[in-house]
This record gives C-alpha cells, structure tokens and sequence, in this order.
C-alpha cells in the first residue's frame, strides 16, 4: 500500500509538470506578455499596458481577416452540419452491404495529413478552373469539417436506440416526422457540440487555407504574413490572447454538450 | 382486427420503400462531396505528379521526371531522411512521455481525470499558429529558458540551440501532438476491468507481469489509434518547421511548400505529395490490418 502512494504521488508530479510546461508554458507566456509594455516579449517586465489590444483593434487588415474567417466558418458549420449528419445516419441508423466501407470513406479525409489535402485541392481548383478565393476555401474546409461532424453525431446515433424511431412510426408519424421528434432532440447535444468543433476547425485551419485562398486573408493566414515583422510581435500576443480566452469558453462549452453521459468517444 | 391485419403487408412494405428511400438520401449527398473535393482531389494529385512541370502550371504527358528530379536532389533526399528521424523520434518521445500519463489518469485518479483530460484538449482547439509562435517566447534567445539559465548564472550566453533547430521543432511537435496520444491510451486503460488485474495479482503477478500481460496488450488498439492520429499527420508538417525550425529543422513538408507557393514547380511538389501519401496509405492500411477498423473509431 505504502509503495502504491509513493508512486501515485510521482506520477502526480510528473503529470503536473509535463502538462503545466510542455502545454501550458507557452499559453500562459504569451497571455501576460501581451500586457507587457514592452515591444520585445522576454523579461525584464516593463510594466502592464492595454496598449496592444488597442492598436490591434485599430488595424483594418487585422479586423478584415478576422471578420472573413467568421463568415467563412459560419457558412462552413451550416454545411458540414447538414452532410455530416447525413453522413452519420447512414454510418449507423440503416442495414446494408457495404456499410463498413461508407464509415471508411467517410473518416479517411480525418487522417490524411492536411499539406496533402491543401495541394490536391490547390490542382484540383487549378484543373476546373475555380479561381482562388474565399470560396475556394469554404469548399475546402467542407471537406475535411464533414468527417468530423459525421464522426462526432455517430458516436451519439450508436447509443440510441433505433426502436425509439420505430416506435414513434408504429404510432403514426412519418418519417421526416420521427427524426424531428425523436432522435433529433437526442442528438441535439451533439449536434451542438459537432457544430462548435466544425466552426473552430474552420477558424483555425491554416495549412489548408495557405494553398488554396489565393490573395484573400483569413484570421491564421494574417498570422502568418505578420509573424515575418517583429513589430508584429506585441498586436499577435494581444490578439492571441483574446482568441485563446475566448476559444476556452467555447470548447468548455463544446465539451460538456459533447459528454452528456459518456466520455470514451473520440474526440 | 381484420382492416389491421389486411394492412400490415403494405405498411411494411411502405416503411422498406421508405428506409430505401432515406438509406439514398442520406448517403449520397456527403458521398458525392467528398468525391468531388476530396477523393478526386487526391486522384488529380496522383495523376499530375506524372505530368511535366512548366511554372505554376502541369502539362499532361506521362514522366517519372519529377520522381527522379526528387530522389535525385542531394538536399532532398536528405530532408527525406531528416523528415522520417525527426518524425519517428518524436512518436517515440510522445508514447514513452505519455503513457505514464494515460496510465496514471486511467488506473490511479479517480475523480479528477476527467478534468485533466479536459485540460489536455483545450490546447488542441486553441489556434495552432498561435501555439507555435507562443514558443518562441518560452526557447528564443532572450525567451524565459536562457533568461532563467541566465539570471542564475549557470550559462553566460544564450543557449543557441533551443530555437531554431530541430530541438525546437522535436519540443513543439511533443507540444501539439501530446494530447492524441494520452486520450486514445487513457481510454483503452480506462476500460481494462479491475477484476482482471485483481485476479492476476491474487495468483501471484508482480507490477511488471500485470503491465506486461495485461495493461499493454489492452491498451494497444489505443496506441494504434494514437499511431495513425499522430504520426501520418507530423509527416506533413510545414509550419512548425518554418517557424521555429531553422536550416536543421527543414522537414519534407517545407519543400512541398516552397515547391508550391514560391519555386512553383508543381511537378516536385505533386511527386513529394504522393510519396507521402503513398507512405500514409500504407501505414493506415497496415495499422487497420492489426487493429481492425472498428477499434479506432
């Protein structure tokens, strides 16, 4: 007994310090050195400031591309919800030939890495000759957000009970009617919960976004072009900052949606 | 009675026609999307690396030019080797730093795990450019490691190799990717039922046979799992490289880039894409062949 919390408590320790550097370090660096007024982010602490996220509100660019990555990742949900939860009914609600190899073509998009992705779609727009634009980039994010949505409402269509449908239809409804009545409010966590993932995938994709949005800038592409200037550096850790708060609340709302009652589904 | 039975052949058959009917709808509109933007995407991707390159542009012809122009180039062959090292070392890090994590969360906490568990994905959803640019603050020449090291005199000058090496690109690769591996792993330790550790202590096992015959045969479909989330998409990394990554930390993915964006020689760069998806194809293939589909999902 003795020797099990000798070792419960080193684990603890090393749990501690491996998720408070390896993770955290970083976050929580930037966060208290966007309210340094400094221009340079390492110590000495010149003193706190408000001064970057003022600046930062003041750039046109700034707000351009945070206001396109909000369009585009609103337009983007609405789809991958739609198709995703297609997708997922027939990953789990009906009986047929061939189901198992739907499920695989549907998540494959989920593990091939996104440069791959970003250049086909880059010929691929190339070859049918889309030109380059936002819209180019909210077809591309479908594409990977689909999978995603598909993934998170089946691990919840799994868990109910198809007789429930079935029983709303031996009483009368229709179809489309046993959907909206039954499953759909079981689902509506997860639904909820797929649609902020979907969104803040959408939000954030960068490597995918490089290749294919030609001369317009969302959010993670301005980052990208202003990390080239030091000058950058202070209105990036006052931006940042507010997106990673943000972002927190979201995915804690995400994630408690999500559970509901289980916690070993894929995340 | 008489008008219910009479009835039942033509519900059923109705509801079969319906089930049909919504089997269709429901499958072929996500079908047919991902056809269009992602499989045949990746087919045109397979097709041009055969075609001959002009700037910013492919014209149809069939030529193993651009493989050769790949496999040829001194630089890139050695970024190929450098790619696979790097990636490799980091998947080995990743399971040896956190396995005692999903290990501990899964068979040693018991109220708390969830939490943790929370706070290994909220940095996975926070913007990922942020994320790797924040380490510059933590490894950069006046960043808080050196200050520290500094300040207490061990070092006199700054330690060069924490930016802008492959150190650094090895330490934000852990950073991003640590999380899908612990939660795949906690999750198959978390589900091993305690009874059957318990019996195999009654009859005798120590620590090491019940790890060696019970926690880690279990827990490998997770490690699977984490293998195909983790390492096939580090393959492709660009962006950490780029930022944090300096001449040695160059990574295949650097190249497809430039290849793409800057050099404009698409031809190299579909070549390169497909050697990699090639290499991605066969690595999910073979971790299926093992573990089976249905425990990764």
């Amino acid at each position: 007994m003795h020797r099990l919390q000798v070792t419960k408590f080193w684990l603890t320790l090393y749990t501690i310090l491996i998720i408070g550097f390896l993770i955290y370090l970083p976050i929580v660096l930037l966060i208290v050195f966007s309210f340094n007024d400094s221009k340079v982010m390492s110590l000495p602490w010149n003193g706190f400031t408000l001064r970057w996220y003022k600046i930062a509100f003041q750039r046109q660019d700034l707000l351009e591309a945070l206001f396109n990555s909000l369009w585009v990742a609103v337009v983007v949900t609405i789809v991958s919800l739609i198709l995703g939860t297609m997708a997922a009914q027939a990953m789990t609600r009906y009986r047929y030939r061939g189901r198992s190899i739907f499920t695989g073509y549907i998540a494959i998009p989920l593990v091939m890495p996104w440069l791959l992705l970003g250049i086909a779609l880059l010929l691929f727009f190339n070859f049918v000759g889309i030109p380059l634009s936002l819209f180019t980039v909210i077809l591309s994010h479908i594409s990977f957000d689909v999978p995603l949505v598909a993934v998170i409402v089946a691990a919840r269509l799994y868990q109910v009970d198809p007789s429930l449908e079935e029983a709303a239809r031996d009483l009368g409804a229709g179809p489309i009617a046993a959907f909206r009545l039954v499953t759909l409010p079981i689902i509506a966590p997860a639904l909820i919960a797929a649609a902020i993932f979907a969104f803040s995938w959408s939000f954030d994709a960068f490597v995918i976004t490089h290749f294919v949005i030609g001369f317009d800038v969302t959010f993670p592409i301005w980052v990208w072009s202003a990390l080239k200037f030091a000058k950058n550096r202070p209105i990036i850790n006052a931006i940042s900052s507010l997106i990673i708060v943000v972002e927190i609340f979201v995915i804690y709302l995400a994630e408690r949606l999500r559970r509901g009652n289980d916690q070993a589904a894929l995340f | 009675m008489t008008t219910y039975a009479m009835n039942m052949p033509y519900t059923q058959w109705r509801r079969k026609v319906q089930q049909y009917l919504g089997l269709t709808l429901n499958v072929f509109p996500p079908f047919i999307y991902l056809l269009l933007l992602f499989y045949a995407p990746m087919a045109i991707l397979f097709i041009m690396s055969f075609w001959k390159s002009g700037f910013m542009s492919l014209e149809p012809a069939f030529t193993l030019e651009n493989y050769r122009a790949f496999l040829s180039n001194p630089v890139h062959r050695r970024i190929l080797i450098n790619t696979f090292a790097i990636v490799t070392g980091v998947m080995i890090l990743l399971v040896v730093i956190g396995y005692p994590i999903a290990y501990y969360l899964a068979r040693m906490v018991h109220t708390y795990d969830t939490l943790i568990i929370f706070l290994l994905i909220i940095p996975v959803e926070i913007n990922y450019l942020i994320r790797i640019y924040a380490w510059k603050i933590v490894l950069g020449p006046t960043g808080i490691i050196n200050s520290f090291l500094m300040s207490i005199g061990l070092i006199e000058e700054p330690l060069k190799f924490l930016l802008y090496s492959r150190t650094a690109v090895m330490i934000v690769l852990i950073h991003e990717w640590l999380p899908y591996v612990v939660i795949p792993v906690y999750v198959a330790l978390k589900g091993i039922p305690a009874e059957i550790v318990e019996a195999a202590r009654d009859l005798g096992a120590g620590r090491w046979e019940v790890f060696r015959h019970i926690y880690l045969p279990l827990s490998l479909p997770g490690l699977f799992a984490s293998f195909v989330l983790v390492y096939i998409p580090m393959l492709g990394e660009f962006a950490i490289p780029s930022i944090v990554g300096g001449p040695s930390g160059y990574m295949l993915g650097n190249i497809i880039e430039s290849q793409f964006l800057a050099a404009g020689n698409w031809g190299i760069g579909s070549a390169i894409g497909f050697v990699l998806l090639f290499v991605t194809l066969v690595l999910v293939a073979l971790v299926i062949k093992i573990a089976g589909l249905e425990k990764l999902m």
